[in-house]
């Protein structure tokens, strides 16, 4: 058994490899067929990389950047929480919410980020502000949808064999909303770097998202490839080391789904 | 000691539509579990035997009448003061946690010392035979073992009274049979008043000291029967057969009287 799972371990890495190098050979094929203002190889982007890593702003605005999404992200979780675990446990709340969850989920960000700057100018809560709005319905579903999934005969056996109400919620609730809650995560981190990037270009004068917009003024490809590389690695890197192992972590008990 | 006494006990459901529908779920019912006794409530599906789990249990309050354990009123809700240890038709148990963290959880829900854990859930854990599988997640054992170690769960505590609803009715033949000689063996060792719900007969006969016989609509107890077979008893005793056939006998004639069933001596 242990030896199946080693040779799946490596298969799987084999796999993503393979399809790692794939990808840097098709771009490097179409980056030779085109010039490097349309498509900068994977060389002159790399190169380009380690110019905007050296240089003294990125650190400035690329933090600027963290900070916004993980300020939205924790805004947006925490309304996203609240709401969702009321509007499952609750049918009256429920029924009053339920339509504008909708809405908000509808409305482009790009939307909220206007408005959000029109009333309160191009400052750091205006975008703290569309970011949260924008992210925090598609948290809500997810809660809500867990809340409502929620096993409770386990929760009368709780109750017979005797828990308080506050080891019912922390041991028997809490744990079956986890799965939801990561879910949440991911989806809210997906919406929220899209976001914040938007909001940085057209509203703010920081971030990686104003560096972005800078070069496309100057119509400066392999700076717009290079800046979009990192934050799309670093994007990666947080998904796969920090929430992965967070999930590994608290999600071990449920069985791998062999189809 | 701990007996179970109903007292007049009657339930009536309303509907949450319109409160003028209701239904009569039980109509004053009057019976004891006797101390360390093994009793069984036989009945057909629907005739409240949850029910009257449930309202033991204190998940649901009476609409009259009383239930009394160990001849205390039984409270309803959180401030419950008697241990009831609960086996469900299913094991119930959190996929989160190991069998041995299974089985923690509800000494912790207990208010017993964290110190005792240990040692009391390897005890129950090797009683069910369980011993390798007490690092496993739910989801990694069988039907059978999950239920027992849903046995080993509700005997942990260490239980004044002990509920059963059905606990062998979604396993197979042989290892329902398997698990109905080990429950028998636990309770010898650990003489708890157990109250057994089930549907079927001869479970009822092989497990009980007495059988309850229910009918339903509204659901009330028509009989009692004391099943005097020496234990420990084998599946194969004729006697059981005996007992068996009588009962269903019995069963035919009162739950369906008009329709001309034949049973053939």
């Amino acid at each position: 058994m242990r030896d199946k799972k080693g040779r799946d371990h490596y298969l799987g890495r084999r796999t993503k490899l393979l399809s790692f190098l794939t990808l840097i050979l098709t771009w490097w094929i179409i980056s030779l067929l085109t010039s490097s203002n349309i498509v900068p190889g994977p060389w002159i982007t790399a190169k380009c990389i380690g110019k905007i890593l050296t240089s003294g702003g990125f650190f400035f605005h690329f933090y600027k950047t963290m900070v916004r999404v993980l300020v939205g992200l924790g805004c947006s979780m925490f309304l996203g929480i609240i709401i969702g675990t009321l509007m499952g446990l609750y049918q009256s709340v429920e029924r009053g919410l339920d339509l504008w969850i909708m809405v908000g989920l509808t409305i482009p960000g790009l939307v909220y980020t206007i408005f959000s700057l029109m009333w309160f100018g191009l400052t750091e809560f205006a975008a703290i502000f569309a970011i949260s709005i924008t992210t925090f319905p598609s948290i809500t579903i997810n809660v809500w949808g867990g809340v409502k999934d929620i096993d409770t005969k386990l929760i009368e056996m709780s109750k017979i064999f005797g828990a308080s109400k506050k080891k019912r919620f922390f041991k028997v609730v809490l744990p079956q909303i986890t799965p939801y809650l990561f879910a949440s995560l991911r989806f809210g981190l997906g919406i929220i770097w899209k976001v914040t990037v938007i909001v940085e270009m057209i509203g703010l004068s920081s971030g990686v998202g104003y560096m972005l917009n800078y070069w496309f003024s100057l119509y400066n490809m392999p700076q717009v490839f290079g800046w979009s590389a990192i934050f799309i690695i670093f994007m990666l890197l947080f998904e796969l080391v920090f929430i992965k192992k967070l999930e590994n972590h608290f999600l071990l008990w449920r069985p791998r789904i062999k189809f | 000691m701990a007996e179970i006494e109903i007292r007049n006990l009657s339930k009536i459901f309303e509907s949450h539509k319109d409160s003028n529908l209701k239904f009569l779920a039980l109509e004053e019912l009057n019976f004891t579990v006797e101390d360390k006794k093994f009793v069984c409530l036989l009945g057909p599906s629907g005739c409240g035997k949850s029910t009257i789990l449930n309202i033991i249990a204190g998940l649901e309050e009476p609409t009259s009448g009383e239930v009394l354990i160990g001849g205390k009123a039984c409270c309803y809700g959180d401030d419950r003061t008697c241990k009831i240890g609960y086996v469900f038709q299913e094991p119930r148990l959190l996929p989160w946690l190991t069998v041995e963290k299974n089985i923690h959880f509800v000494l912790e829900s207990q208010g017993i010392p964290s110190s005792q854990w240990k040692e009391i859930s390897s005890n129950y854990i090797e009683m069910v035979r369980l011993r390798e599988f007490e690092k496993s997640y739910p989801y990694q054992l069988s039907g059978g073992m999950q239920q027992r170690t849903s046995i080993a769960r509700a005997f942990s505590i260490n239980p004044d009274i002990l509920l059963m609803d059905e606990p062998f009715s979604g396993l197979d033949e042989i290892t329902a049979r398997k698990l109905r000689y080990e429950l028998l063996n636990i309770w010898r060792n650990n003489q708890k008043t157990i109250l057994f719900v089930t549907h079927n007969s001869f479970e009822a006969t092989f497990l009980a000291d007495k059988i309850l016989i229910m009918n339903k609509c509204p659901g009330k107890i028509y009989k009692e029967i004391k099943v005097n077979i020496p234990r420990p008893r084998d599946y194969d005793n004729p006697m059981l057969f005996e007992f068996n056939r009588a009962i269903v006998k019995d069963f035919i004639k009162f739950i369906s009287p008009d329709e001309d069933l034949q049973i053939e001596d």
